[in-house]
């Protein structure tokens, strides 16, 4: 079975096109294969029988006579001066391009700076309510500390140990449920969490408060005693986020200051691209009007 | 012919040094625009669009094969001729005469004038066939199929001719070739001894 591609080597040899290797790999083909042997010679045949077409002379003549010359206006070679309304356009299309291109990446600094500022708060309130509902999974959280993990772990299991806790409770706890909620508020990993800011000793009272707090509401009969702890550590830490929020805020700010200017090349480079295209218009009428 | 100062001297606004250059052309553009028109009014509207095309844009030649310089705009010339046909079908009364034979007054052919009638209408009756097939095939096939296989261009030329890469060339040209071999099958049973392959060639 000869193929588009066989068929392509076939043609490329009759026109002696191929290379010395492509060619002796042929040869070699040509000599086991018959079908190969009668493509080739069909191909053969029929580029003879174009060849063979009788060549015809012209019916007439096509010489130009002066009259038909002198109508015929020849396309000079543009010099500098004739070719300069040509060249504005050119010129003014490439600017105008240009300033398409800057307005478009300023465009595009907008938005970033529009979603950074649209996401960092949108951050800081998942992070804030994780702390805030220990139950509720960040997305996308980073493994916590494992050292700070374990303590944590260790810590629920010791808050765990209490009389009249039901068994699968401290089960929950030692499987590592609320180690997860936990690591997760911590992994929430990023700087708005208040690891970080609030020390080792900080997060080992948070997450004392937490484990309370879980175990509270996981147990069926809550323990006033871990309830208490709980409400006695946690208000102590919610105020943590608040310089980070700040920080957020500031830099929104400066991003907010450095809008107008980005307006103001936008609106420039939205100008000049206007001016520019209006100006290739005028050019071109201008060409029409003078060509007969 | 003193070529390239032909074309020099035309270059240069001399008509007759222009004029020269379009006879000693003239047959091998009218061939490539009858092949590809297919009918030899369109091939002569053709050539003279693309000898008028030439004389207009002489002055921005910069050198290289003036013959594949000169094919390219014939090409083009037979291109429109096609598109112009093509938003406008007629049929005018020099295609209807040629339904029934060959084109006689175009079939002047430059082949040996001692041909018998009957070898002139053999040849006639297979040139014919293999025009139709011609006809048949995609103008971008059928114009590389003339270059080559009918005019005998080099790749390199072709490509020059048509602004096409040779390897688009090349793998037309096959494409063509296969579908004539398709459409030539019957034609092959015509064939007068001339045309058949010297044995060395044979499978």
């Amino acid at each position: 079975m000869i193929t588009e591609r066989d068929y392509e080597i076939l043609s490329a040899y009759v026109d002696n096109q191929l290379g010395a290797r492509e060619r002796s790999a042929l040869e070699a083909r040509l000599a086991d294969d018959r079908e190969f042997r009668l493509a080739l010679k069909e191909l053969r045949q029929d580029r003879l029988l174009l060849r063979k077409l009788p060549a015809l002379r012209a019916p007439r003549n096509f010489t130009l006579t002066r009259a038909q010359a002198a109508a015929i206006r020849p396309a000079r070679r543009p010099g500098f001066w004739a070719g300069l309304p040509f060249n504005a356009m050119r010129l003014a299309t490439g600017l105008a391009s240009l300033a398409f291109a800057t307005l478009l990446g300023l465009d595009l600094m907008r938005y970033n700076a529009f979603v950074a500022r649209e996401s960092e708060p949108a951050v800081l309130t998942t992070a804030a309510d994780a702390v805030a509902n220990p139950e509720a999974p960040i997305a996308g959280s980073a493994p916590a500390d494992t050292e700070a993990g374990s303590e944590i772990a260790a810590l629920n299991n010791a808050s765990a140990e209490p009389p009249g806790t039901p068994a699968n409770s401290t089960e929950m706890f030692s499987t590592g449920d609320a180690g997860q909620t936990l690591e997760g508020v911590q992994g929430g990993g990023s700087p708005e969490v208040p690891t970080t800011k609030m020390g080792e000793a900080d997060v080992t009272a948070t997450a004392e408060a937490m484990g309370a707090a879980r175990i509270a509401e996981t147990t069926e009969t809550p323990d006033p005693a871990a309830l208490a702890f709980a409400a006695e550590a946690m208000p102590a830490e919610t105020p943590a986020p608040a310089p980070e929020a700040d920080a957020v805020d500031l830099a929104s700010d400066s991003t907010a200051e450095s809008e107008p200017a980005i307006q103001l090349w936008t609106y420039a480079a939205g100008g000049l691209a206007l001016a520019l295209g209006g100006l290739t218009a005028l050019v071109w009428m201008l060409r029409r009007r003078a060509t007969p | 012919m003193d070529e390239p100062g032909l074309i020099r001297d035309a270059q240069g606004g001399d008509l007759d040094a222009f004029n020269r250059l379009v006879l000693a052309y003239q047959n091998l553009a009218y061939n490539v625009a009858y092949r590809i028109m297919g009918d030899s009014a369109s091939a002569s509207d053709a050539t003279q669009d693309a000898f008028i095309a030439a004389y207009r844009h002489l002055p921005a030649y910069r050198g290289g094969s003036f013959k594949a310089w000169l094919m390219r705009i014939v090409t083009n010339a037979c291109y429109d001729e096609l598109r112009r046909r093509q938003r406008r079908p007629a049929t005018s009364l020099e295609d209807l005469v040629s339904e029934d034979g060959p084109d006689l007054e175009s079939e002047r052919s430059l082949a040996s004038p001692d041909d018998g009638p009957e070898e002139i209408a053999q040849r006639r009756e297979v040139a014919n066939a293999i025009q139709e097939c011609l006809n048949n095939l995609p103008e971008e096939m059928r114009l590389v199929t003339v270059l080559c296989d009918v005019q005998g261009f080099d790749y390199s030329e072709i490509a020059t001719s048509t602004g096409l890469a040779l390897g688009t060339v090349k793998s037309r040209l096959s494409r063509a070739r296969a579908r004539l071999r398709d459409c030539l099958q019957g034609v092959r049973e015509l064939l007068p001894a001339i045309y058949r392959l010297s044995d060395e060639a044979s499978v």
